[in-house]
């Protein structure tokens, strides 16, 4: 019996984004909309905030002594950098879904942007794997990059790079493998931002020898400006 | 027991750095995240590794955690649902159960330990969800802690994923409803 009533408005949307069901290729436009939309955002946090409460019944359970320690080594390794040979670095192959990898969902609760951005991205690989936000404040030129999901090969580096327009990209330096990078972009690119590409790349220890991405493309993400 | 207002104060000292926070936000949350990755993973070395994974994100993310009127474990048990469900729908396809494997999975009967709920009273999504037909809600709680997704629900109810989709909107519709009351 057909109620007549709507079933792909906002609020659906919200819900399916929340749940997992939006499609990954539709993920994308959905984010754009949560940047520039706060009714959208209270929405996507109402849904959050209900289906969250469906692990109320879930019972704690005691967590075997060595995962801190695991969680640590990666997190503040002694240096120099232990290497584990079973590999505590997982590549987090995305969903065979096609559909939203919830890896960025989660953060999409409350505000996303630093207070005084003048711009954002998201800086995301198809399969999820990847997911950095990037917030740009325009006074000072500071952009700030923080890790999601993913981190940098075993002993290689990430790069982070503009791509404005047809130019070829720029390298905004090397980030940092832990905690958010924060780099000033050149004058002479701030204004150029605002749609362009931010993208970060595979390189060996210290960077791009040549100026140049030299490794893989690992995501990208397109600059908005608020 | 740490309270709302301690985790928020570990998360915001984590966000600058300290490490002794970020081991009191474990020692208070752990646990909890632990029998979420375990309730949707099954397997307890998976559950181990996503926990570590949870626990990494969340040091990774600690700045852009913010109070705004949503408790600290909404977005720690966020964070460590959905990563579980990418982790889960990451395996192949032939190692998930599917749907029937999942459906006749009870809902955990709560124990002890879980009377110690973060709302005094019933979810108020538990309630809207009886409201709705056991099968739709049964959709609903599948897609949220299973990972269901509208194929495998439309296989599983043997309806076509159009219909399947419009079921399941429609029962969002009336969650809406019902949690704005």
């Amino acid at each position: 019996m057909s109620s007549g009533a709507p079933t792909d408005g906002p609020m659906h949307q919200a819900a399916e984004y929340v749940l997992g069901l939006m499609p990954q290729s539709e993920a994308a436009a959905f984010e754009e909309r949560l940047v520039r939309d706060p009714d959208l955002r209270d929405e996507v946090a109402f849904w959050t905030h209900h289906f969250v409460t469906l692990t109320d019944d879930i019972a704690p359970v005691p967590v075997p002594r060595g995962v801190y320690d695991n969680i640590t080594q990666q997190l503040f390794p002694p240096a120099p950098a232990v290497k584990e040979g079973g590999g505590l670095r997982r590549f987090f192959l995305g969903a065979a879904t096609g559909l939203v990898a919830l890896a960025g969902v989660a953060l999409w609760i409350g505000p996303q942007s630093l207070p005084d951005a003048t711009a954002v991205a998201e800086i995301a690989s198809d399969d999820g794997a990847f997911v950095l936000a990037a917030s740009f404040v325009e006074p000072t030129g500071n952009l700030t990059v923080t890790w999601d999901s993913g981190m940098a090969r075993e002993d290689r580096v990430v790069e982070l790079w503009l791509i404005a327009g047809e130019a070829a990209p720029v390298s905004l330096g090397v980030m940092a493998a832990d905690g958010p990078t924060t780099v000033v972009v050149p004058a002479e690119l701030r204004g150029q931002l605002a749609g362009a590409v931010l993208a970060i790349s595979d390189e060996p220890p210290g960077g791009s020898p040549t100026g140049a991405p030299t490794g893989d493309v690992l995501a990208t993400g397109a600059v908005q400006a608020l | 027991m740490a309270t709302r207002d301690d985790i928020e104060g570990y998360i915001s000292r984590a966000a600058l750095g300290d490490r002794e926070a970020f081991g009191a936000l474990y020692q208070a949350t752990s646990a909890k995240l632990f029998g979420v990755a375990l309730r949707i993973l099954g397997s307890r070395a998976e559950a181990e590794e996503a926990l570590q994974d949870v626990f990494i994100k969340v040091w990774r993310n600690a700045d852009r955690y913010q109070s705004n009127g949503l408790s600290p474990m909404t977005w720690l048990i966020t964070i460590a649902r959905n990563h579980c469900i990418d982790r889960l729908r990451a395996r192949k396809p032939e190692a998930a159960g599917g749907m029937d494997q999942i459906a006749a999975m009870p809902d955990a009967a709560p124990g002890p330990e879980a009377l110690a709920v973060q709302s005094g009273e019933r979810a108020r999504i538990a309630a809207c969800l009886d409201e709705l037909e056991a099968n739709k809600a049964l959709a609903v709680r599948r897609v949220y802690l299973d990972g269901a997704t509208y194929a495998e629900l439309a296989d599983y109810f043997a309806i076509p994923l159009n219909t399947m989709r419009t079921w399941l909107r429609r029962s969002l519709g009336k969650l809406r409803a019902c949690l704005s009351r």
